[in-house]
């Protein structure tokens, strides 16, 4: 098969990646609704689906591994490159995207919404640096 | 360290075990935070991690570690909102048990402050506390009702340990039991049921009012209603303080009488949700055994066991509401029984009066017992006032709740007087108050 980069058809892939990944985060959230809502067959039903959701996420993220990490750009594959990918994608949430998103909702006047965002920067940070040590113990030296 | 809840494991209260366990814990919530406006209890968590640059939980001090578990007051919404519980993750986090167990380990190891072991011996004794307010209620109501700050409070404060800045419930000068055993009951023409009121303490010696209408509303329905021989105090407060000696002492008695009742054929209500979430899940889970599962199978919220009479084939609730129905109701949702995942049975119900209801759904901040003790009201009282914001901004014509003790944080901070929902109900079908 020739290279997806580039392609619309490549377009097309994250696009659905995108949201067969905010379906199964959706149907999760909406179990445990259903959960305090006392209805444990809906819940089971939304968690059943959302494992669906997340096998077709999945099967999209093989094609485009191929180009690259939707998030960071990174190359992914094998698990060493899985972490250099995932400590760039949780860098830049807390040096850029979060701190940058805080001080939006702040000028907007949403300060509950800058704390939490803040507080998710500093949570990310924390990402980011279990991934680094979780690099560090693949090779050791 | 060892995942447990069970107070019988031999590692259940190991201070070292106990420890690596917060810090496992610890550390997932602060990759998570979720829970970040749940309670103060994970702001101070976060605050401790954040001061080492590798954000390490296992940096925090045991003063730390004890500071962020001494904010929680077991209202249980960090449970319902996270992802990696029991049932749905290795990671196994009951992030609320394992701060009893925390309370447990500290008791145990002789860690606990005087002045706090005092004040859960006489919150925890609700009933012999209660037995003797009843009979000499007008002077306990006298101090009780010492003004919030007041010296008198502050006397009370310093002798038992209950805080002097909360209001205290009152004590009623009828206990709900004698009430019961002196009235007529009623010939039942169509009997649908029949229940064990299980009294709780804050209907007991605090508010028969809601226990009188209760009985009242479910006799109109065709409920025949009893009490058991020998129930208590359910032990919500032995067990939100750590002491799982004492709480496994009063739950299994009360699993026993309970049962026993639910062999003869009838169910449990309970008014109060901490109690009825402690006969729901905490005896299953430290108890445990066929009689608790028994009990936990057949106790109802007093709302919830009317919405079956409801929904459910062969059963009939009487919705002829023809007495005094407001216009608007802002209805707060307790923690203890969003805990139970039931839905919003009482709103439902009182919907069907006719009346427009406004969900409050926010934390009231003295869940168990916690609230009133001395040294915790500056975690809990700003919990309370962001209730009151949003039942002022609500404005309806009143204010209902199930929770005894955040309806008492409503009157402390807004002044308004909640009614149970079961109360709300009985004015709908037009049954009168009894004056307390
Ligand atoms: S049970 Fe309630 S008070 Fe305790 S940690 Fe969880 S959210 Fe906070
Ligand atoms: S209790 Fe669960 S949801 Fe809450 S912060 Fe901890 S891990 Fe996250
Ligand atoms: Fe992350
Ligand atoms: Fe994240």
């Amino acid at each position: 098969m020739q290279s997806i980069n580039g392609s619309q058809t490549h377009q097309n892939l994250l696009e659905a990646f995108a949201r067969e990944s905010q379906a199964n985060r959706r149907y999760l959230w909406f179990a445990q609704v259903a959960d305090i809502e006392g209805h444990p067959e809906a819940a089971a039903l939304f968690r059943s689906i959302a494992e669906g959701e997340t096998g077709h996420a999945h099967g999209h993220l093989e094609y485009i591994a191929e180009v690259g990490d939707p998030l960071s750009g990174e190359p992914i594959g094998e698990t060493e490159a899985n972490f250099k990918a995932s400590i760039a994608s949780e860098t830049y949430e807390y040096t850029q995207m979060y701190p940058g998103f805080a001080q939006i909702a702040r000028h907007e006047g949403f300060d509950e919404i800058a704390d939490w965002f803040e507080s998710l920067a500093r949570a990310e940070k924390s990402h980011a640096l279990r991934f680094g040590e979780g690099l560090a113990a693949l090779s050791p030296q | 360290m060892t995942i447990t809840f069970d107070p019988k494991h031999p590692l259940y209260i190991d201070e070292a075990d106990v420890r690596d366990e917060l810090t496992r814990v610890y550390d997932v919530c602060n990759g998570c935070r979720l829970c970040l406006t749940l309670c103060s209890s994970f702001p101070t968590l976060f605050s401790y991690v954040e001061q080492h640059e590798d954000q390490d939980a296992g940096r925090l001090t045991p003063a730390q570690q004890d500071q962020v578990a001494d904010e929680c007051f077991q209202c249980k919404l960090c449970y319902d909102n996270c992802p990696y519980i029991p049932e749905l993750h290795e990671s196994a986090i009951d992030f609320p048990r394992l701060m009893l167990r925390h309370a447990a380990m500290r008791l145990e190891n002789g860690q606990v402050s005087l002045r706090k072991r005092v004040a859960t011996q006489t919150l925890g004794h609700a009933d012999a506390l209660g037995i003797l307010a009843t009979s000499v209620s007008t002077i306990s109501n006298l101090m009780i009702g010492a003004k919030p700050g007041s010296i008198a409070r502050k006397l009370i404060e310093k002798t038992t340990g209950v805080s002097s800045v909360r209001l205290l419930p009152p004590y009623a000068k009828q206990r709900f039991s004698t009430w019961f055993s002196k009235r007529v009951a009623p010939v039942l023409t169509k009997k649908q049921g029949s229940v064990v009121v299980f009294p709780t303490c804050s209907v007991e010696y605090l508010q028969p009012g809601i226990g009188q209408d209760l009985v009242k509303v479910y006799e109109r329905n065709g409920i025949e209603c009893s009490l058991a021989d020998g129930t208590r105090c359910c032990g919500a407060p032995y067990l939100h303080s750590g002491d799982m000696d004492g709480f496994l002492k009063v739950a299994k008695k009360q699993v026993t009488v309970l049962a026993q009742a639910v062999r003869e054929g009838k169910d449990i209500v309970v008014p109060q949700p901490t109690c009825g979430y402690i006969l729901k899940k905490d005896y299953v889970d430290y108890v445990g055994g066929p009689d608790a599962e028994l009990v936990a199978a057949h106790t109802y919220d007093s709302s919830e066991y009317l919405m079956n009479l409801h929904t459910e084939k062969g059963t009939e609730l009487d919705t002829n509401f023809t007495g005094t129905i407001p216009e608007t109701i802002s209805y707060h949702n307790p923690c203890h029984l969003r805990a139970q995942n039931i839905g919003l049975l009482s709103r439902d119900l009182m919907k069907m009066t006719g009346a427009d209801i406004a969900l409050i759904d926010q934390c009231s901040g003295v869940d168990g017992m916690w609230g009133f003790k001395a040294g915790n009201e500056q975690f809990s009282l700003p919990v309370a006032k962001k209730l009151a914001e949003k039942i002022e901004a609500a404005s309806s014509e009143i204010v209902a709740g199930d929770c005894h003790l955040a309806n008492t944080a409503i009157i402390e901070q807004t002044g308004q007087v909640p009614q149970h929902p079961l109360q709300v109900i009985a004015r709908a079908y037009g049954i009168a108050g009894e004056t307390p």
